[in-house]
């Protein structure tokens, strides 16, 4: 997230890392985005949202820019549930 | 804040937006203030670099970005399928209209020509040593340096000019693939597949020297 900086060594593991883990047909980020307020939702009613979105799982493993967005997603509903409780 | 707030569900959502002027105003400026909340707490609980600002700025930029997601979001009501709480769908619009505009802030001044500058090679990623050698396994440190020394190798060889660039951006300098993308003359989606396609290449090259991705997985997944 915003705070979180990787080093230039860390990436480059993680790189080598994702190159070992890269799948022949991976979901693009549009096909990502458009189950991302699924998959946010089911995270925040403890579900496994892994068991119904397996791919969208495996994009966001592939892919930080998505990633960044689902925790900023889930934070945004936060903000939104305790303005309201 | 707002004690009149009704809970709506998704079917009263879009009928309401969709419905009479009236109607309509209301459920705009409740979804807007519920927009609002939602990013303020994520500009100024999760994001350090913005810590400098003060709450109003912050309020400011919560309101701008809410107000250009209300423009997508009722350009697209047609496309919500309802497989979420109507609110979390618009917090997806929201979510994304505000990282980018903060990832185009933050990059603005970030420039791709160094990378792509005649006889300019790629930073040798050979050259950065990922753990000290005086970690809880030190024989690691020298199987990692190898593997990178293949990757390294891949990269200069088995790569495009385009794909390098891209990964040299997005490894070496942390941008965004979607910054990236708007200094290739691309986009995001495009950017992926381009550095998905880079990854296959390297992994097919990596198992071309037999190496196994179990081994190579178990070497950098902690490192």
């Amino acid at each position: 997230m915003g705070g979180k900086t990787q080093t230039k060594a860390n990436r480059v593991a993680n790189m080598i890392s994702k190159i070992a883990r890269t799948q022949e047909h991976e979901l693009d980020c549009e096909e990502c985005y458009e189950h991302l307020d699924h998959y946010a939702e089911m995270l925040q009613n403890g579900e496994d949202p892994s068991a119904v979105l397996p791919q969208v799982k495996e994009h966001l493993e592939m892919c930080s820019c998505c990633t960044e967005e689902l925790g900023a997603l889930i934070s945004v509903l936060e903000g939104q549930a305790e303005a309201q409780s | 804040m707002s004690e009149r707030t009704v809970e709506r569900t998704n079917d009263d959502w879009l009928a309401d937006l969709q419905g009479d002027e009236l109607q309509r105003a209301d459920a705009v400026e409740d979804l807007r203030q519920r927009l609002e909340r939602g990013v303020y707490f994520y500009l100024s609980r999760e994001r350090s670099d913005l810590s400098d600002r003060g709450e109003e700025a912050l309020t400011q930029m919560a309101q701008d970005f809410v107000q250009d997601a209300l423009l997508k979001i009722l350009d697209n009501l047609d496309t919500f399928r309802g497989e979420s709480r109507f609110t979390t769908w618009a917090s997806k619009i929201a979510t994304r209209v505000a990282i980018s505009e903060l990832r185009r802030m933050r990059y603005k001044d970030y420039s791709l020509e160094y990378l792509t500058a005649e006889g300019e090679t790629m930073p040798d990623i050979t050259s950065l040593s990922i753990a000290p050698p005086s970690g809880p396994q030190p024989e690691r440190y020298t199987e990692r340096q190898d593997v990178m020394q293949i990757v390294g190798m891949a990269i200069e060889n088995a790569l495009t000019e385009r794909q390098r660039t891209a990964l040299s951006a997005y490894v070496f300098d942390g941008v965004p693939i979607e910054e990236i993308a708007a200094r290739m003359d691309t986009n995001r989606n495009a950017l992926y597949k381009l550095l998905h396609d880079a990854r296959l290449k390297l992994k097919n090259h990596l198992e071309e020297q037999g190496l196994s991705m179990d081994y190579v997985m178990t070497l950098f997944e902690s490192a």
